[in-house]
């Protein structure tokens, strides 16, 4: 994550002039050192200023081009070895040898970058050391220069170095010293020049794209740079301090060997050690680690062995709970920098910041029954009342496979513990394929009626609070006009904004008013199955009283906390209670700051809205502009924070950003995040839907949605198996069809939450600071910098891609199933030719839902999908599909099923009139498409065939089981 | 004959390369890390077999069974403690951290046992050898090495792909997010993945000892045939492994022929061949 350097140049100029006329002077102090301090001083100063060279090298490898070497000491062995030819086979002067093995080790680096740059990752760190081994055992063979045993400098080419003679006169000191104060004066050098080098190189365009593709490489390659080209820039550069540093090294030791001059120990643990304890990601640390390094050198050497492993494990140390190291500390704690470029934040923990959660469970859990337990063998014959489906719980899946049965004319029971339904507007996101459920059920207009449209929820916001700045904006569920068209041409019906605590009722009046028998305040305790039905004990809280009721199937709707699911020990895989999270309910007028934007989410991203589990605060529209739920998270760990009224309006108005708001806080209630998914949702005669078989976060808005939707997939089966009509085999494709769908969401809203990492990342957020040091990172984006410029678009990126929570319209309706209850018609599955997530792709291939196009009915305007559904089967031909009429009529005689056809061209009972399904049925005008009672295509032909009773029948036959 | 001769050692040699690197490969499978301390706990594992049969005067056998056992305890623990706490999308943590470990390795194994070189004596058996006609033998040593690194990659194939816990660690290794949404403990799954790759690591120390002398200090090399062979044979295969070290036996033996001092250098030359003409190793998995 990345600190904002121009941000911080502002803020630090004082301090940074200050700091740079201090190292000004530290350097002019140093570079007179020789005046001053003795010989072994000297040296000592020596050993830290290569170290650093070194160190400075690696860190521009590692922490800034990501490429983490363990190899470098290839080029300080090549510099060595390089120098040493140069100077004793070409009497080279050493310092003009220094020199050309610095372009030695620049020359033989590309070769090898050629090769391990083939390796990522872990993989690359072995590599080079692979390649320094080579080196060395290459090196091992220069029987020139000693073989594997090595040699020495003769001492006239160390005699040769130039201004000994100058420096003698000048110190009065012995030609063996006034090597070593030259060889210190180099060395002096060499660091001022790569650590000036790498800071300039930082701050040029390359550089900044270094680090940007360190901390965003989408972002890097935006801003259009050859990131490839950047790193290898950067392994030169190394590559040649590396080797001019060797090279400085042995002839100041003047002697060499293989495995010293390319000893991973060395030149490579040394210098990560030292790397990693002073800072990684930053030009300071390797100095402050280089000093550390020669202290405990100074101090501790004499232990050997014991020195080593305490070094190793301070760096793991360090690593695991410092891992910006001593000047990341510094830094986090002070802000300051004497070079100020920006650094690299290692591994952080990204906290997950989600949005509105999974699963929230307000009431309080029931006590648990356990199933069968009090209930002896014989007893499944005794029952107070009778039913075809028992269905438990009330919420959108319980109350729609109530209200379809009953639709469908099959007796049922639906009961609830609570009194009534859905207390708290958890789901709200009623989508296109749900409205289609609900139009067939006839009260799409009633939920109509209830809901915000689609026009005024997807001006989906981003600020700082709802008074404050504006971060971002993303038109949302359609709004935009590119998506308008894709979501307009999939359905008849319109994605609509309704709480559940308004849709429930629409569903469960529609239910009862049709036939179910509900049964409120009473709780589902056990049950127990055999081979004709289900006896389930229930406990009626108003009397106290316990019953029993027989069904021939049992529904487990009974939500996220489901004990119909534990009973039936069906397999759940995944974890409840991630996160914690709080919704409060609030009454405010917010026109002022909404009304021009209007949506169903304003996502407030502010100093301490990130703790907990949601990661940001997020006001939410439930009334335009009146009604409000806030959500906020908590620690889990810490349990509810059991807030007051008061505290709880203290942080709606935080996220609002206007004190003087009126906030009336009507509801308080806590929720976890959950993440589960059950891999078979029934056993025997018991089936499960909606959460109580996925749990997942509120992130797409999958919930209530998928819920109805199981409904719809297991409610015609139901009836077809009760009235005898179909095999019981049907009802497993009820879990063939729809599990995958619901790992499917539970995986899509997980990651739904996931992308909001990048967002919080890229704004600077999931860096502690004060308020004032957030504010500060929040804004370094408005920089007119390269660095700024990548941010914005790596933001504007990071934005556009929450589509996929909020114009996933592929996931919203586009799942194809496969099961025995879908014929293959033997032509390949259509390609997805967009994104399979975002874009729904019509089709009528089978397992596919229907398409939706306008037809003409008596001039009414009439959807495909108006024509199938209702627990018939439809089979659609077209003006030369006679024979599909007729072979229709007969399967339906012959199955006892109905399958009503319908010819749709000119002249016959519908009309394509837009000539849409000419365009969209994909089979030819004598063809046919068999749509099931839930909108899924369950068989096509492409033409009349020889025999189509035969084939119909069978295909008849397939789907129900018979066969 | 000759040539056929150096054939046959070469690919024994490959056996106890493919041991070597077996254990590498599964850790970077199934977490993605790559531990540079891999090599040491092969002398670690030489080490414990050597001081349970010398001190304790344990036959070799139950010596071995010990320190795999030991190894097993010792790998959860690291993971379990240590490693776990490393893992995420940055790779220089778990990198630094077994470098770390490494250099403690090898000076505490320098201070405990000094730098003599030693090695496993197993009695009898170490010189013995099978003939195979023509004036040609294999060493009874080398061909349980290579026995053992096929009954290793037998029984990690089984274990991957007929069991739960196999199921467990391929489900880790595809995608670890996901692997926790459906109920696996990523951190004891890779522990027990480390556990299992240090016993791997006991094997290959064992026979590492036995067929040539080891010191504190030789396993940062060791880690390098391992490594030569996980990427000669492409990631994510044991079989490919296998064939990994062979080609790398084949190598070194034939590089020895020529001159001693070329034996490691070629292996090191085939390796950067390799790398050159199929950067993803000559049997990579495409799916797991
Ligand atoms: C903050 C938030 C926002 C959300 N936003 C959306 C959204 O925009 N779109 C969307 O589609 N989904 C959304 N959801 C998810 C949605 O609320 C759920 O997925 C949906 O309510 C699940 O329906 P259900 O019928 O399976 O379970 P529930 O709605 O939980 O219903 C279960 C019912 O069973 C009853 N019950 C439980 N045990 C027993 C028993 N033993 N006996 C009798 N009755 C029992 C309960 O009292 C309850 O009434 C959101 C959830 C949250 C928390």
């Amino acid at each position: 994550m990345p600190e904002m350097s121009r941000y911080q140049v502002a803020k630090s100029t004082r301090a940074s002039t200050i700091a740079l006329l201090v190292l000004v002077v530290v350097i002019a102090i140093l570079v007179a050192a020789p005046a001053f301090v003795s010989r072994s001083l000297l040296q000592d100063l020596f050993f830290v200023l290569t170290m650093v060279v070194l160190a400075q090298c690696w860190n521009l490898l590692a922490g800034y081009g990501g490429l983490v070497s363990i190899g470098q000491q290839a080029y300080v062995g090549l510099g060595a070895y390089a120098g040493f030819g140069f100077a004793i086979l070409l009497g080279m002067n050493p310092l003009v040898a220094i020199l050309a093995a610095g372009v030695i080790g620049a020359l033989l680096s590309v070769p090898t970058a050629y090769i391990v740059f083939r390796l990522q990752g872990a993989y690359f760190a072995i590599g080079t050391w692979v390649a320094a081994e080579v080196y060395r055992l290459l090196f091992a063979q220069w029987k020139a220069l000693g073989g594997g045993t090595g040699t020495s400098l003769p001492s006239e080419v160390a005699r040769s170095v130039w201004g000994v003679g100058w420096v003698r006169e000048v110190f009065d000191v012995k030609s063996s010293a006034a090597r070593d104060i030259i060889s210190y004066w180099v060395a002096l050098l060499l660091a001022v020049i790569v650590i000036g080098a790498i800071y300039a190189f930082l701050r040029t365009r390359n550089g900044l794209a270094l680090s940007a593709i360190r901390d965003n490489p989408d972002a890097a390659e935006s801003i259009g740079v050859d990131t490839s080209r950047a790193k290898l820039a950067v392994y030169i550069f190394a590559a040649t301090g590396a080797a001019l540093a060797g090279a400085l090294i042995y002839f100041q030791k003047a002697s060499i060997t293989p495995q010293s001059a390319f000893s991973v120990i060395d030149w490579t643990a040394f210098v990560l050690f030292i790397v990693v304890i002073g800072g990684i990601g930053t030009l300071e640390g390797p100095i402050i680690g280089a000093l550390i390094l020669f202290a405990l050198q100074n101090w501790f050497a004499d232990y050997g062995t014991w020195y080593l492993m305490a070094l190793g494990a301070l760096a793991i140390a360090v690593m695991l709970v410092a891992p910006k190291g001593i000047w990341g500390w510094v830094q986090a704690r002070y802000d300051f920098s004497i070079f100020p470029t920006r650094r690299r934040l290692i591994g952080p923990d990204t906290p997950v910041p989600d949005y509105t959660q999974p699963v929230q469970e307000v009431k309080a859990p029931a006590p648990v029954g356990v199933s069968g337990a009090e209930l002896p063998n014989e007893v499944t014959t005794m029952f107070d009342i009778e039913t075809d489906v028992l269905i438990i719980g009330s919420g959108p899946a319980g109350g729609a496979s109530a209200a379809l049965l009953s639709s469908y004319g099959i007796p049922n029971i639906m009961i609830e513990k609570y009194g009534w339904l859905a207390n708290t507007p958890r789901a709200h996101i009623t989508n296109q394929r749900t409205m289609e459920v609900l139009r067939e059920l006839g009260i799409e207009e009633e939920a109509k009626e209830k809901s915000v449209p689609q026009e005024l929820m997807g001006n989906n916001v981003f600020c700082t609070s709802l008074a404050g700045e504006e971060i971002g904006r993303l038109l949302t569920w359609g709004n935009h006009p590119s998506r308008k068209a894709d979501y307009d041409l999939a359905s008849p019906c319109r994605i609509c904004d309704i709480p559940q605590t308004l849709l429930e009722p629409i569903i469960v009046g529609k239910a009862m008013e049709t036939g179910t028998v509900s049964r409120f305040k009473t709780e589902y305790v056990s049950h127990m199955q055999d081979a004709d039905g289900v006896v389930a004990t229930v406990r009626d809280r108003v009397a106290d009283q316990t019953y029993r009721i027989r069904a021939k199937y049992m529904i487990g709707a009974d939500g996220a906390r489901s004990i119909i699911t534990e009973q039936l020990g069906l397999p759940m895989q995944g974890e409840m209670g991630l996160e914690g999270s709080m919704n409060i309910e609030f009454t405010a007028d917010l026109s002022k700051y909404v009304a021009h934007r209007p949506s169903v989410l304003y996502w407030i991203f502010q100093p301490g809205s990130n703790i907990g589990g949601i990661g940001a605060g997020v006001i939410r529209m439930v009334r335009p502009w009146n009604k409000w739920l806030s959500i906020y998270g908590y620690d889990v760990k810490d349990g509810p924070p059991n807030l007051t009224s008061q505290e709880a309006a203290d942080i709606v108005r935080g996220l609002i950003g206007d004190q003087d708001v009126d906030v009336t806080v009507t509801k308080l209630s806590y929720w976890t995040v959950n993440n589960m998914v059950a891999s078979n949702y029934s056993t025997g005669r018991v089936f499960c839907m909606g959460d109580a078989v996925h749990r997942h976060p509120p992130t797409n808005g999958l919930g209530s949605n998928t819920s109805i939707q199981d409904a719809y997939n297991l409610c015609w089966k139901l009836k077809l198996v009760l009235e005898g009509k179909a095999d019981e085999n049907l009802l497993d494709t009820y879990n063939e069809e729809r599990q995958p769908v619901g790992r499917q969401i539970v995986t899509r809203a997980n990651k739904s939450i996931q992308d909001y990492a990048p967002i919080f990342e890229t704004l600077g957020l999931l860096q502690p600071g004060s308020p004032d040091d957030i504010k500060r990172r929040m804004d370094a984006r408005k920089e007119p910098t390269v660095e700024a410029d990548a941010r914005r678009k790596a933001l504007n990126k990071y934005f556009r891609h929450k589509s996929y929570e909020f114009n996933c319209h592929g996931v919203e309706l586009g799942q194809r199933y496969a099961s025995r209850a879908v014929v293959p018609d033997g032509t390949p599955e259509p390609e997805y030719t967009r994104d399979r997530e975002l874009y729904y792709h019509a089709t009528t291939w089978p397992g596919a839902r229907i398409p939706h196009v306008w037809l003409d009915v008596d001039q009414e305007k009439v959807s495909t999908l108006d024509l199938v559904g209702r627990g018939r089967f439809v089979l659609l031909t077209g003006v030369s599909g006679a024979g599909w009429v007729e072979a229709a009529a007969r399967a339906s005689a012959e199955t006892e099923v109905d399958v009503r056809a319908y010819q749709i061209g000119p002249g016959c009972e519908v009309n394509d009139t837009f000539g849409d399904w000419a365009m969209q049925s994909e089979v030819s005008d004598s063809g046919c498409v068999l749509v099931r009672p839930d909108g899924y295509v369950g068989w096509r032909a492409q033409s009349l065939s020889a025999e189509p009773t035969v084939d119909l029948t069978r295909v008849m036959q397939t789907i129900l089981g018979r066969t | 004959m000759f040539v056929l001769d150096t054939l046959i050692q070469g690919i024994l040699l490959g056996g106890l390369y493919a041991l070597f690197a077996t254990g590498l490969s599964l850790i970077f499978g199934i977490m993605r890390l790559v531990n540079l301390a891999h090599g040491d706990f092969m002398i670690v594992g030489a080490f414990a077999v050597l001081v349970l049969v010398e001190a304790l005067g344990l036959p070799i056998v139950f010596a071995a069974a010990l320190a795999g056992v030991a190894m097993f305890v010792l790998g959860y623990a690291l993971q379990r403690l240590l490693l776990n706490r490393t893992l995420g999308n940055d790779i220089l943590p778990p990198l630094l951290v077994t470098f770390g470990l490494s250099i403690i390795l090898q000076n505490g194994m320098l201070e405990t046992f000094s730098a003599d070189t030693r090695r496993l004596n197993l009695g009898p058996l170490s010189e013995a050898s099978i003939p195979l006609g023509g004036g040609l033998a294999a060493g009874v040593v080398p061909v349980l090495t290579f026995a053992s690194a096929v009954l290793v990659i037998l029984f990690l194939n089984w274990l991957f792909y007929r069991t739960e816990t196999g199921r467990a660690f391929r489900a880790t290794s595809d995608n670890p997010e996901i692997a926790q949404l459906m109920g696996i403990d990523n951190n004891r799954i890779f522990s027990l993945a480390m556990a299992l790759a240090l016993v791997v690591v006991a094997i290959a120390g064992l026979y590492l000892g036995a067929r040539a002398t080891f010191d504190p200090l030789i396993g940062p090399s060791r880690l390098i045939f391992a490594f030569e062979a996980v990427i000669i044979g492409g990631l994510g295969s044991f079989w490919g492994t296998l064939i990994g070290g062979i080609i790398l036996g084949l190598a070194q033996t034939i590089g020895a022929q020529v001159s001693p001092e070329w034996q490691t250098l070629s292996g090191h030359v085939v390796f950067l061949i390799v790398l050159v003409l199929r950067p993803r190793g000559l049997f990579p998995r495409s799916v797991d």
